[in-house]
């Protein structure tokens, strides 16, 4: 039986999944998200919603 | 005018490897867009573009590119408007790009840096009718909307998605212009003469200070992308062994994005990851997992992959082809990513005004530190005095161009086209306002500008350009910028500055940079503001920028020994 050792935060899926996005998020020079745009999601999203949406896949259209 | 014997001999012929030509076959009848079309016909399911995962295939990338033509065309372009493009890189700079040229229209593309009223520069003085941009510059548009006299605007997401900017009789989406043509334009049915129809308005800048418009035909950089294929093909067989693979640094607003990452897609079959900005994580990550084999870039781009600590651990031995331009390159900076790569690191020099390419190092031949290699192919070099003369081998004086590659000329400059250009020995030299000197292997090495241009991260800044803005600062009586040298900028820019005197004491020199920061692009600001009591002055009362430099690097020599 698979035992799930890690339950990855739903905000940080958010927060990848918009990073692998052209219009993009602010990091910083090492690579790492902003911070004030980590509590900016926390303000979008209530932990219901970000529940959902890290499920949501962002497309990029042509 | 008899031209010195090391001009027409060229040297460097003696050690040019078998295949590499002197002199190469640029047809006259040749346009970009024959290049396109043959690229996607030649290449069609192969993926020219990789854009944060989303592959687009040559055939792809021809279709959305006619779709986009058919709808400028309804919209009214025709051969001989000129189109401004204000994008990031992106498949949309490619499919913009493309139709527009396709249609016989001039392009001209202005740095996605750029605030809104230097943007409204080059649009005012290139002419242009319609404006491509994205979304997210809407805010800058809008500060100087009134003084253009555009008839349409195109807006771009660089996601896809739809712009949240409202259409109006004049804005019109992107994806609406694709959406209403899903039937694309079978053939660009308009003649194109590629020995004088311009492509490409590219600016640049100059002793005067406004940044001024290079007319680039098709054939200027057809020649271009043919000079430099003779490069690449060569280290696509020596080194690469397959297909160029090239991670996209470069800002496709330039010419050297254009001639050498854009178009050589279609020219080469090859495939290239992009992105809307120089994104050093990313740009790594991508080394990491897509282990491309091209690269190329300008000296600061080079400093910052090798100083991040992201790079640390990673293997940049996918690199196998890496080329600098824009700047000299810092010799020590050069040696440590050739020990990153474990392959040499080509040095170019090239100008707007020359589609770019001039020199190239050749990777055939031994490299030397310093300098930034041999004309490319089909390509005379040669060095003046002030008197026009040509100079004997290995005296210094200013680096004059002969090639298919010089621009046609400045666009509506007839004043600055008498003063660059001259005839001699049957050619027409352009003139580069650099001051270099050539050995007996002609091997260019260049010395200084004579231009006081500064470059700043790659990028061309000008002094009077700059002044021009500072002076609309109220306290600011009079000002000069200058560019001091900088071991990680290249540059750096600093502002000389005499008060009014109302104002002495009641403002500070950040106050200035603040403010300054405010009005231009990042890359033009003054860095460092000094405050000052005169500055020094010729006869006629010109400020005199070398002195003022002069000061300032025996300053920085005196304090760095100590």
């Amino acid at each position: 039986m698979r035992i799930l050792t890690e339950i990855e935060d739903p905000y940080e899926v958010i927060l990848k999944k918009m990073r692998e996005y052209p219009n993009d998020i602010p990091i910083d020079e090492n690579g790492k998200i902003s911070e004030a745009f980590k509590e900016y999601i926390k303000i979008m999203f209530t932990p219901e919603e970000a529940e959902i949406a890290q499920h949501l896949e962002i497309k990029i259209v042509f | 005018m008899e031209l010195p014997d090391y001009i027409k001999n060229r040297t460097w012929k003696d050690y040019l490897p078998e295949g590499i030509t002197l002199e190469i076959d640029i047809p006259e009848d040749l346009s970009l867009i024959d290049l396109f079309e043959k690229g996607a016909k030649e290449y069609g399911d192969k993926v020219s573009i990789d854009y944060f995962g989303r592959e687009f295939t040559f055939k792809e990338m021809d279709n959305l590119t006619r779709r986009l033509a058919q709808g400028l065309l309804k919209l009214g372009v025709k051969k001989g408007d000129v189109i401004s493009l204000w994008l990031p890189n992106s498949p949309h700079f490619s499919i913009c790009y493309f139709a527009a040229l396709g249609l016989g229209t001039t392009l001209t593309a202005i740095s996605p840096l750029f605030a809104g009223r230097e943007m409204a520069y080059q649009i005012k003085d290139s002419g242009a009718k319609y404006l491509i941009m994205i979304d997210r510059f809407i805010k800058e548009f809008k500060k100087v909307e009134d003084q253009l006299a555009l008839e349409k605007i195109i807006i771009v997401n660089v996601a896809g998605e739809i712009p949240d900017v409202p259409e109006t009789t004049k804005i019109i989406h992107y994806n609406t212009l694709l959406e209403q043509n899903p039937e694309t334009l079978t053939a660009f049915k308009v003649n194109i003469n590629p020995k004088e129809d311009i492509a490409v308005i590219q600016y640049t800048g100059g002793t005067t200070g406004d940044p001024k418009g290079a007319c680039l035909s098709h054939h200027n950089i057809v020649a271009n992308i043919l000079q430099m294929q003779q490069i690449s093909n060569y280290m696509k067989e020596a080194y690469i062994k397959g297909d160029l693979v090239n991670i996209c640094i470069l800002p496709w607003y330039h010419i050297y994005g254009q001639t050498c990452e854009l178009i050589q897609g279609p020219m080469t079959g090859g495939k290239g990851f992009i992105f809307p900005t120089f994104d050093i994580p990313r740009i790594i990550e991508t080394i990491k997992e897509k282990k491309p084999n091209t690269l190329l870039g300008v000296p600061t781009m080079f400093i910052h992959l090798l100083n991040s600590p992201l790079s640390k651990d990673v293997d940049f031995s996918c690199l196998k082809y890496t080329n600098v331009g824009a700047s000299a390159m810092p010799i020590e900076i050069a040696k440590e990513w050739e020990r990153k790569t474990g392959f040499p690191l080509g040095e170019g020099y090239g100008l707007s005004e020359t589609s770019p390419t001039v020199t190239n190092s050749p990777p055939w031949a031994k490299k030397k530190l310093g300098s930034c290699g041999v004309p490319v192919a089909s390509t005379l070099c040669g060095i003046i005095d002030e008197n026009l003369n040509f100079l004997p081998i290995g005296e210094s004086g200013e680096l004059v161009v002969a090639g298919p590659q010089v621009m046609v000329g400045y666009h509506n400059r007839p004043e600055e086209n008498k003063k660059v250009f001259f005839e001699a020995g049957g050619f027409r030299w352009l003139r580069t306002g650099d001051f270099a000197k050539m050995d007996e292997e002609g091997y260019i090495f260049l010395i200084d500008r004579i231009k006081d241009m500064i470059k700043y991260k790659g990028h061309s800044v000008y002094p009077r350009e700059i002044e021009e803005v500072l002076y609309e600062h109220p306290a600011i009586q009079e000002c000069a910028v200058i560019g001091i040298k900088d071991p990680e900028r290249g540059e750096n820019i600093m502002a000389h500055i005499i008060l009014k005197k109302e104002y002495k004491g009641k403002i500070t020199e950040q106050e200035i940079i603040y403010w300054s920061r405010e009005q231009m692009a990042a890359y033009k600001y003054p860095r460092i503001v000094k405050f000052v009591r005169s500055l020094p002055k010729s006869a006629v009362g010109k400020v005199l920028r070398r002195i003022i430099r002069d000061k300032e690097a025996k300053k920085a020599e005196k304090e760095s020994s100590g």
